[in-house]
């Protein structure tokens, strides 16, 4: 099982060479840089933007920029420094990274912990109420866009008076709380990113869930342990439900992979000051070493999530394991 | 033996260190009980309604700060920060449109025009207690001019392309010499050169890394200045900042400016997250859009707020079509000569000018809450605007007779017009992608121009492409931008002069193309050869009625500007030359109404 870890995490290495490699090239070809928008405004002079692009190295071709930037980042761990704060990209990112992950971990629990039990209910009591119910719920979780539900959201909330408009703090009296009152501030400000990001985990993971135990209901072994008198709700929970899960497993490390661009749109509607903004600006601004960092962060996700499917499905299926 | 002596000196130094830290502690925390020493040259206004201090204010945000840095910092998100924590020689007014004393309690300009004495105010201190002196002013010039800053405010420091000469005469005067006569001097001293503590960051200068000091991880204990406010706390999506209880101001009663205890910015990231804060009572301003203003206006009473009318932005929207005679390395010519010769004819530009409806895009882009404009400069600004300069009147019929003067008919029945080779008189105009609203105004010039027979076609692209096309490759017939303004004229030289790289419509020319731009060139050089005020508005008066008649640039609109503030807070005095929070530019003066 380490062998198995260590050579995974060995994979690492190439991938996040091409990504690099790919995102830099990718960016080189937008047209112009972090400065043009400095040139537009006709009170910097030509020498001054001139000045600047020599010293965050913009007037290297993008392949040196590339080469000086893995090398400061291979010897020295150093993702470089964001031409917009001035600081370095790593210090940005540690800055924001608890507040993105606070997030989509509570979406994450709230998702899972709902959708698991309603799919299993879905698919043990087809054609029911509860099953028609939870299709309902997850036709809309899958149809309606996020970015729409969380206009929706933030409209109710200060609507109705009963959750604040955005924001993960209350601006004016926030420090002035008790630390059980702070945790209660972030909480009340958590839960309705939290309900927009955990909705639509919640749609897809009820329809997989359902349908996997579907599948699994007509197999033989269900047909077996039935015929053997077991009780039904120990059919479908410890036999049935337990090998519907392998592919919810698999969706699991994708959801961990994907995380980044989901709270993106979240984080940026809702002013959640988590990583979705600062990577949306920085796009948006061609702040490029923010931009190659949360590119790599990104991809780094997607390994380790599908490690971490991998490693689960090993330890719930023996079946694997032996191959692995 | 070595190692070991080394070892207790360093346990030593640690623990003098730890001692000093706890000693200035104290310190700190008894200059706080006590209340700083009332400098020499206090200033003490009067312009305002005495009010109790206390209280505070939450400020929305469109972004986070980048820097704490008044020398790098450029966007308005993070000037509008350092813009309360730090003070300049020299402070403008908006309200009055007017230069005020700021750390400098006088000034005096030598016969020669040359040479400028600023008396600094005796007493004051930086929020730390350490005296402010002509050595913190002589530091922050160094700091600006130094190469590896790299700072923007550079450029506006500058005198026929030669950085001042900045000396001290004594410790509360400076001296500031200019290569030559410098007209906007008190304008660049209002809005570039805020002054920053040596003491704290001489070290940094000397590394050459002055632009990354002052940055947003910088411990907020060291990120203060003379101004009203101090840095206390800064974390992503919110900025805190404290009274400054050493500030040098003071109201008629004698309590020390500001009333404020805390300002507060949020990041709200949009303006919908903007206004629904604000609507929430989560923040205390909101910048009102055009489509908004009625319905917010309605609802002001009931929401225990007002919406302050500011009138017209600085700014102009404005259309142009490439002149630019030029070829690219390949020798093509930027753009096809025989649209050239149409686009440099005052004829074809006045035709599209008067075909332009500026009062339908006033109404249906912005609610009624623009104007249409005449010329470069817009009616908001109160201290350079000309009234004088004619009118663009909207006269399609002119139009039509003017482009059939320069010979184009619709010769084959299509409802457009062809020239006398048959070429379509066509051409495509770009404009931000990102901006809906200049998209708006494309389109509305689109179809004014097909009613006189001109086919126009917008092409928006994006931002950084645009700025690309227009300032590198010039391949482009018509581009529709803004232009903001600084305030003072002389700061767009760069757009004034037939040489300069923002002169759009025909850049970088090595010798003026025409007789107006010509007249403009000297115009503008006189113009910055004195520092006299209404002779320096006669001659930019004459600009705006050159650029207005010869348009190179069309102008057609300025929007309104529109803000919301809550009720409570009292000595607000509106004013609309700085770029951002109009409402609050004079936030020491303000305080609650009633402090609870």
């Amino acid at each position: 099982m380490i062998a198995f870890v260590v050579r995974r995490l060995l994979r690492l290495v190439p991938i996040l060479l091409a990504v690099s490699f790919l995102s830099m090239f990718i960016i080189s070809l937008a047209p112009g840089d972090y400065l043009t928008a400095l040139r537009a405004d006709p009170q910097i002079s030509q020498g001054t933007v001139e000045r600047m692009r020599r010293e965050f190295g913009l007037d290297r071709p993008w392949y040196v920029q590339y080469v000086l930037w893995l090398e400061r980042a291979v010897l020295h761990g150093d993702l470089g420094e964001s031409f917009s704060f001035r600081v370095p990209v790593s210090a940005l990112i540690a800055e924001r990274v608890a507040n993105t992950l606070l997030l989509a971990l509570t979406s994450s629990v709230f998702a899972w912990g709902i959708a698991l039990p309603l799919g299993i209910a879905a698919g043990a009591y087809r054609d029911t109420w509860i099953d028609r119910l939870g299709s309902g719920i997850a036709f809309l979780g899958v149809s309606v866009p996020r970015v729409l539900l969380a206009l929706l959201v933030l409209y109710v909330s200060v609507g109705s008076g009963l959750f604040p408009a955005g924001g993960m703090k209350s601006a004016a009296t926030y420090d002035l709380l008790s630390p059980w009152g702070k945790a209660l501030d972030v909480l009340w400000h958590l839960i309705p990113p939290a309900f927009v990001m955990g909705v639509s985990g919640l749609a897809e993971v009820t329809r997989q869930m359902r349908g996997h135990l579907l599948d699994v209901l007509g197999a033989d072994f269900v047909r077996t342990a039935r015929a053997k008198g077991l009780p039904e709700r120990t059919v479908i929970l410890r036999h049935a439900a337990r090998n519907a899960l392998n592919p919810l497993i698999t969706l699991f490390g994708f959801t961990l992979a994907r995380l980044l661009s989901t709270s993106l749109i979240v984080e940026v509607t809702m002013s959640w000051p988590g990583l979705g903004s600062l990577t949306l600006e920085a796009i948006r601004r061609q702040d490029l070493f923010v931009v190659m960092a949360t590119l790599v962060m990104a991809s780094v996700l997607l390994v380790i999530g599908n490690l971490v499917a991998d490693v689960l499905l090993a330890a719930s299926d023996p079946r694997i394991k032996a191959i692995a | 033996m070595i190692r070991i002596r080394s070892v207790s000196s360093w346990l030593l130094a640690a623990a003098i260190g730890a001692a000093e830290a706890s000693c200035s502690r104290r310190v700190e925390e008894r200059a706080a009980a006590i209340p700083a020493a009332r400098p020499e040259d206090a200033l003490v206004v009067t312009t305002i309604t005495p009010a109790r201090p206390g209280g505070s204010i939450v400020v929305g945000s469109l972004a986070e700060p980048k820097s704490f840095n008044p020398i790098v910092g450029s966007e308005t998100s993070s000037t509008e920060v350092t813009y309360r924590i730090f003070d300049n020689l020299v402070e403008l007014d908006c309200a009055e449109s007017a230069y005020r004393p700021g750390l400098a309690k006088s000034w005096d300009l030598s016969p020669d025009g040359l040479r400028w004495t600023f008396h600094l105010r005796r007493g004051v201190a930086w929020a730390d207690g350490a005296p402010f002196m002509a050595d913190d002013v002589l530091f922050t010039f160094r700091a600006i001019y130094d190469s590896a800053t790299a700072s923007p405010d550079r450029d506006d420091l500058t005198s026929g392309g030669k950085p001042f000469r900045v000396t001290k005469a004594d410790d509360h005067t400076v001296v500031i010499e200019t290569a030559r006569t410098f007209g906007p001097m008190l304008h660049v001293l209002a809005t570039s050169a805020e002054i920053v503590p040596r003491h704290v960051w001489e070290a940094s200068l000397a590394e050459g890394r002055m632009a990354e000091a002052l940055g947003i991880d910088t411990p907020p204990d060291k990120v203060f200045g003379t101004g009203p406010f101090r840095l206390e706390k800064r974390e992503t999506g919110r900025t805190v900042l404290v009274r400054n209880t050493r500030y040098w101001k003071f109201d008629q009663n004698g309590t020390r400016l500001p009333y404020f205890d805390r300002v507060l910015f949020v990041n709200t990231g949009d303006s919908n997250g903007w206004r629904l804060k604000f609507d929430a009572g989560e923040v205390d301003n909101y910048l009102v859009r055009p489509e908004e203003v009625d319905e917010m206006r309605a609802r002001s009473g009931a929401g225990g707020y007002r919406v302050v009318d500011l009138g017209p932005r600085l700014g102009t929207i404005h259309f142009w079509l490439n002149q630019n005679p030029g070829r690219d390395a390949k020798g093509n010519p930027f753009v096809d000569p025989r649209k050239s010769s149409w686009f440099r004819d005052l004829r074809f530009r006045r035709a599209v000018s008067g075909a332009i409806d500026r009062d339908a895009i006033v109404q249906t882009v912005y609610r009624g809450y623009a104007v249409p404009i005449r010329g470069p400069i817009s009616p908001g600004d109160p201290r350079w605007y000309n009234p004088e300069v004619p009118a663009q009147p909207y006269e399609p019929d002119r139009s039509r007779a003017l482009l059939s003067e320069m010979g184009f008919r619709d010769r084959n029945g299509d409802g457009f017009l062809e020239d006398q080779a048959g070429t379509p008189v066509a051409f495509t105009f770009h404009t931000n992608a990102g901006n809906p609203v200049w998209i708006n105004i494309g389109h509305l010039i689109e179809s004014d121009l097909a009613a006189v027979g001109v086919r126009a076609t917008l092409a928006p692209i994006d931002f950084n492409a645009l700025v690309t096309t227009i300032r590198e490759t010039y391949r482009y017939e018509g581009c529709l931008l803004s232009i903001a303004s600084s305030g003072d004229p002389a700061s767009g030289t760069n757009v004034w002069l037939s040489g300069g790289a923002s002169h759009e419509f025909n850049p970088r020319q090595e010798s003026p193309a025409t007789e107006w731009e010509r007249e403009v060139d000297s115009l503008v050089a006189a113009s910055l050869s004195t520092a006299d005020y209404p002779e320096r508005k006669r001659l930019f008066d004459r600009v705006q009625v050159l650029f207005a008649e010869n348009l190179g640039f069309i102008y057609l609109v300025s929007d309104e500007i529109h803000l919301a503030i809550r009720d409570r807070f009292v000595n607000l005095r509106p004013g609309r030359l700085r770029a951002f929070h109009n409402v609050l530019w004079n936030e020491d003066e303000i305080a609650v109404r009633e402090p609870r």
